[in-house]
């Protein structure tokens, strides 16, 4: 009997106890963001991500792609604003590393649209740059191997192959010295030096004119 | 009659709702590495360099302050490396058992040093571990190379321009490697080769 009663009890705050059954669980959801603090990708694919090579773009293909005009290259200096200033590759826009997560620059880095190339120096800064957005998950950025560092040695200054090399490498450097020249090694009018050998002096002989002479008087 | 039909539906779906959670919290699987840093508190960290190290202040440190890991290839780690350092590479750091080793290393208050080809390498293994929440792992800034098949280590300036670059530009812009002089050839001179009139002779005076 008192078992029935128990039973009649729990249905009458059958929608009491469901309700609460309900809030429990919806306070629990309040518990549950904890575990995904995670800003970005997880550290598993992120592992992957960085022990990738696959974002480095060597010089030369760099400055095959500028050469040709590529209007989805766009570069990023990663360096400070005064070392930009000093020197930077050309169209390039200057976004310090320590400026990388500014609202300002959000639209050039996360997009894809373009493929954006980071450098500096070395390519240290740009790799942390290009760490930093690649675990907020943002694609098409790319970082220039070797930086401003291996420009100058490949494209500003490329070393004349040995004789003994095959003629790739030959290849490569006229491909390196044009690519240079476009970058602008030497493209200050410098005064062409006209030689122009002083004409030599036409010999003259003089003949020496026979004196006429004067009718010798006959016999 | 309806009264018991509503109740049973009610029943019924709470049922269903109360095995669908319990199925989910069953499911939920607790990630095993989670992000403590946030990119914002990464970036900070880079800008002010004070996770770099040089050899000079390796030295005067004491061995019993750290530990230094080669992250380098287990391959490359057997040819040669640091003494006392240990090695793991950067795609193993995650697993569980390295994970607990640098828990072992923030316990025991000791700096995980970590040191790879140059320090470009291991800034990768650096930012992994710093965003992890470690934040006693520092970089060695050094070059690991090989003279005379002999393991070396050299110190390496981080992201310091080879030349400068403006005045290298500056430069090269003026002094072109390959001037092409116009050289004007001379015209030759035409050989003019005077004959010699023959003069008339004025007749001279016969007998």
């Amino acid at each position: 009997m008192s078992k029935k009663y128990k039973l009649k009890r729990l249905l009458v705050r059958r929608y009491q106890i469901l309700a609460a059954i309900l809030f429990i669980l919806a306070a629990g959801l309040v518990l549950l963001p904890k575990y995904k603090k995670n800003e970005g990708i997880a550290p598993d694919q992120f592992v992957k991500n960085i022990i990738s090579s696959e974002r480095y773009i060597s010089t030369d293909l760099l400055a095959d792609r500028l050469v040709n005009q590529d209007p989805t290259v766009l570069l990023i200096d990663t360096r400070s604003e005064q070392e930009f200033n000093d020197y930077a590759l050309p169209n390039a826009i200057n976004i310090p590393l320590k400026d990388l997560l500014n609202e300002d620059f959000d639209g050039y880095i996360n997009q894809d649209v373009y493929d954006i190339i980071l450098y500096s120096n070395e390519n240290f800064y740009a790799d942390q740059a290009w760490i930093i957005s690649s675990r907020l998950g943002y694609t098409n950025l790319y970082v220039l191997k070797g930086g401003l560092n291996e420009w100058f040695d490949t494209i500003i200054n490329p070393k004349l192959p040995d004789e003994t090399m095959p003629q790739e490498a030959f290849d490569l450097y006229s491909f390196r010295k044009a690519a240079g020249m476009y970058f602008g090694v030497g493209m200050v009018k410098s005064e062409v030096k006209k030689v122009t050998k002083s004409k030599p002096v036409k010999k003259v002989v003089t003949i020496k004119k026979k004196k006429k002479r004067v009718p010798e008087g006959g016999c | 009659m309806k009264e018991l039909e509503k109740t049973k539906r009610i029943s019924i779906s709470a049922v269903l709702f109360l095995l669908i959670v319990t199925i989910a919290i069953l499911t939920f699987e607790k990630p095993e590495n989670v992000f403590e840093k946030n990119t914002e508190a990464t970036l900070q960290e880079i800008v002010s360099n004070n996770y770099i190290l040089t050899l000079s202040e390796l030295d005067s440190k004491e061995s019993s302050q750290y530990q230094l890991i080669d992250i380098r290839s287990n391959f490359e780690y057997t040819k040669g490396h640091i003494n006392d350092a240990i090695n793991i590479s950067t795609h193993d750091i995650l697993e569980s058992g390295n994970i607990e080793l640098f828990d072992e290393l923030v316990e025991s208050n000791k700096i995980a040093i970590l040191y790879g080809e140059d320090p470009n390498d291991a800034n990768r293994a650096w930012m992994l571990l710093y965003q992890l929440g470690y934040e006693n792992a520092k970089i060695l800034c050094v070059e690991t190379n090989y003279i005379d098949n002999k393991f070396q280590v050299s110190n390496h300036a981080l992201e310091k321009p080879a030349v400068n670059y403006a005045q290298v530009m500056q430069l090269a812009k003026s002094a072109p490697t390959e001037t092409k002089k116009a050289v004007t050839k001379p015209k030759k001179p035409k050989k003019v080769i005077t004959l010699p009139k023959k003069k008339k002779r004025v007749p001279e005076g016969g007998c």
